[in-house]
């Protein structure tokens, strides 16, 4: 791997850099049966450079991973790394998987539109009212011990 | 340098710094609060954005250590079993609160009573009874009044968070063992109340919520105190407490630019949380308090309690929309939590069932990498649909016994970014909380697997949880086992208070922030009632 040519945006990442995130990418999350690959989310491609638009601080330890990696063996590679460092393995999915999970094709074939949040307004709910699922637990009575209880045989 | 003078300083505006500020500035006392960090900024609570998962990590972090904002000094969790999680700006920990809210139960007063470990509080349950009332008017609590785990008595302002479907799931579940369940109690207003909006359910508590729902003091207490005069200043980073043979006559400080300031007061009240209280009364000593202001005793900075964390999620075939709802609890349990000899460890935890939230933090190694299903590969698709909207989660806290060996001191090889020297832990996990947790994490495995869940994930002892900094300036009645008085005041230096949670004797098995917020306004009507800072006797000219 090379580094950017100084005088380039080092933001971003090089042609080399790129490929290292397709091959890493298409092990980590290769085509499902239901959901789509790295690169068919286009993670490679674009949605890698999102992410680090608003990560800008993972940025070069996740190059200095790419630079480490052994591209003709990535399954291995990866697989060694979740074993003898699991931290950096971390350090490595956190921007593959939130890269795909920025891709509106990854986020459909979960059915997630973000965390938008259902409205409520505090209006009463059926099962903590007479005959609901709390009505067992009323009926048992007190559990707390109140401030003058002693244990049993004498005071503490 | 400056000088001013004012009725009170507090140092720190988070929980215990708001509350106090409020009450304090309402009897009319002029108040001046300085605070290190700055105002939270709301325009980073992205959890309307579809990069909420990927930038929640970073504004919002936790861990000081991670965060480096400029206004965190560095805390040495080296020798540590938990590292130390805090916000320092306003709003403090409620900031960056999950917004559980719980009283601590009448036993958890009276461990040493009942349990012949540990201390008893200087105070009751019933003391803190009509504070706990107050407080939860003030944050806006929701909840269901008559939870048999606590005496009868007035409830919550605001109704119940939405039970949802993984919440209906579970508490069938409990009733089929006969177990205690009750609507969660949150710090998470459900309609519109006073300065607070209706919770969405975003599941982003903990991030930034972005519908000022979550009752944090920078919205429900500073806005008030400040428009009654309160003098808060941000950016300001107290270097020590100023005294005068064994009377506290102000402090001094550094603004953002470096100039040292400094405010004269009637009194002083420590409001920087169970580690920033201890780092800040060690730096301040002098030839006349060696050891540090108010430590006699030679306890300030001893018996740091921190709340052992634990968690099993449990995973489901069908989908409990899992991915969304107040984060904050849907419903609680403490049907474990009193004491049982039997159990070969005294005190107990009290369970909290929230949602695990976006598919992202599903693939995150806590506490999934515990899962039987791995994750990544060729598995990554089935895992992740399996787990995503599936998965509720127990968040257990248990009760951490004091021990003097656990302790903060200062650090002697790390500095902040004033040269002021960071803060120590020496902070080890006692062998009754690794049994408490043990019992509890199974009976969390049968309560999952009682409602059916297809495979359980238990969570492992994780450093990151230490929320909840308490004790290290434990209150007392007998000075030369305690640093505070029952009201705050400390022994040594009687216009010198700490209204935060070092002063907590033990931590109860529950989230702390309402008894805290309780405590405070137990501290504050002390003060004004004792009557020697009142605006009579301030003007009267009592000796500072």
């Amino acid at each position: 791997m090379t580094d950017a040519p100084s005088g380039l945006d080092q933001s971003m990442l090089t042609d080399d850099e790129r490929e290292a995130v397709y091959l890493l990418g298409e092990t980590l999350i290769p085509e499902g049966s239901s959901g789509p690959s790295a690169d068919q989310a286009a993670v490679a491609t674009r949605f890698i450079d999102e992410f680090f638009a608003v990560r800008p601080d993972l940025h070069a330890g996740f190059r200095a991973l790419l630079a480490e990696a052994n591209l003709d063996h990535p399954r291995q590679w990866c697989e060694r790394l979740e074993r003898e460092r699991p931290e950096d393995f971390s350090r490595l999915t956190f921007v593959i998987a939130g890269a795909y999970l920025l891709s509106p094709k990854a986020r459909s074939w979960l059915n997630y539109a973000g965390q938008v949040g259902e409205p409520q307004d505090g209006s009463p709910q059926p099962e903590y009212a007479p005959g609901g699922l709390l009505d067992p637990v009323r009926a048992r009575g007190p559990i707390y011990r109140p401030t003058d209880w002693r244990p049993a045989g004498g005071a503490a | 340098m400056s000088s001013d003078q004012t009725d009170v300083v507090i140092v720190g505006a988070g929980l215990a710094g708001g509350v106090t500020a409020a009450r304090l500035t309402a009897a009319g006392l002029r108040v001046v609060c300085l605070e290190q960090g700055d105002w939270p900024d709301y325009d980073k609570a992205r959890a309307d954005f579809p990069d909420f998962e990927i930038t929640a990590d970073r504004y919002w972090a936790r861990d000081p250590n991670v965060r480096r904002a400029p206004a965190d000094y560095p805390v040495d969790d080296s020798t540590s079993d938990i590292s130390a999680l805090m916000w320092n700006g306003v709003g403090g920990g409620t900031v960056l609160y999950s917004a559980k809210w719980h009283r601590m139960t009448p036993s958890d007063f009276r461990v040493r009573s009942h349990d012949g470990v540990a201390d008893d509080w200087p105070l009751s349950y019933e003391d803190l009874e009509p504070y706990y009332v107050e407080a939860e008017r003030q944050f806006g609590v929701s909840g269901l009044a008559g939870d048999p785990a606590y005496p009868a008595g007035e409830g919550p302002p605001n109704p119940p968070v939405p039970i949802r479907a993984s919440g209906r799931r579970m508490a069938k579940a409990l009733n089929e063992l006969g177990w205690h369940w009750w609507p969660g109690t949150n710090a998470i207003s459900t309609r519109h109340y006073r300065m607070l909006n209706p919770c969405r359910q975003h599941a982003a508590c903990m991030q930034g919520c972005p519908e000022r729902a979550k009752a944090s003091t920078d919205i429900t207490h500073w806005p008030a105190a400040i428009e009654r005069g309160a003098d808060l200043r941000t950016g300001a980073r107290v270097t020590r407490v100023l005294v005068r043979g064994d009377r506290a006559t102000g402090v001094e400080y550094l603004d953002r630019r470096g100039a040292l300031h400094k405010v004269e007061a009637r009194a002083v009240i420590m409001c920087a949380n169970g580690i920033g209280t201890p780092r800040l009364l060690l730096m301040s000593a002098t030839a006349e308090h060696p050891d540090g202001l108010a430590n006699s005793s030679g306890l300030l900075g001893k018996r740091l309690m921190m709340h052992p964390f634990g968690s099993v999620a449990g995973i489901f075939d069908e989908d409990l929309a899992t991915h969304s709802g107040s984060w904050g609890q849907q419903i609680q349990s403490m049907h474990f939590y009193e004491s049982d000899p039997s159990r070969g460890f005294v005190r107990g935890a009290k369970w909290g069932l929230q949602p695990t939230g976006g598919p992202l933090g599903l693939t995150r190694s806590y506490p999934w990498a515990q899962s039987r299903e791995p994750m990544w590969f060729e598995h990554f698709h089935h895992t992740l649909a399996r787990r995503f909207g599936h998965a509720p989660m127990w968040s257990l806290v248990a009760e951490d016994l004091p021990d003097e060996r656990n302790t903060v001191t200062l650090s002697s090889e790390h500095v902040d970014s004033d040269g002021l020297p960071g803060a120590k832990l020496s902070y080890t996990v006692d062998e009754n909380s690794k049994r408490l947790m043990e019992f509890h994490l199974a009976r969390a495995v049968e309560s999952f697997e009682a409602a059916g869940a297809r495979e359980t994930v238990v969570g492992p002892h994780v450093r990151s949880s230490g929320w909840h900094l308490m004790g290290t300036a434990v209150m007392g009645t007998d000075p030369a086992r305690s640093v505070t008085d029952r009201f705050g005041r400390t022994h040594d230096i009687p216009n010198l208070f700490i209204f935060d949670s070092s002063t907590w004797v033990t931590s109860g098995g529950v989230n702390p922030a309402a008894t805290q917020a309780a405590l405070a306004l137990w501290f504050s009507d002390a003060l004004l009632r004792h009557g020697q800072l009142s605006r009579t006797d301030m003007r009267s000219g009592v000796t500072a």
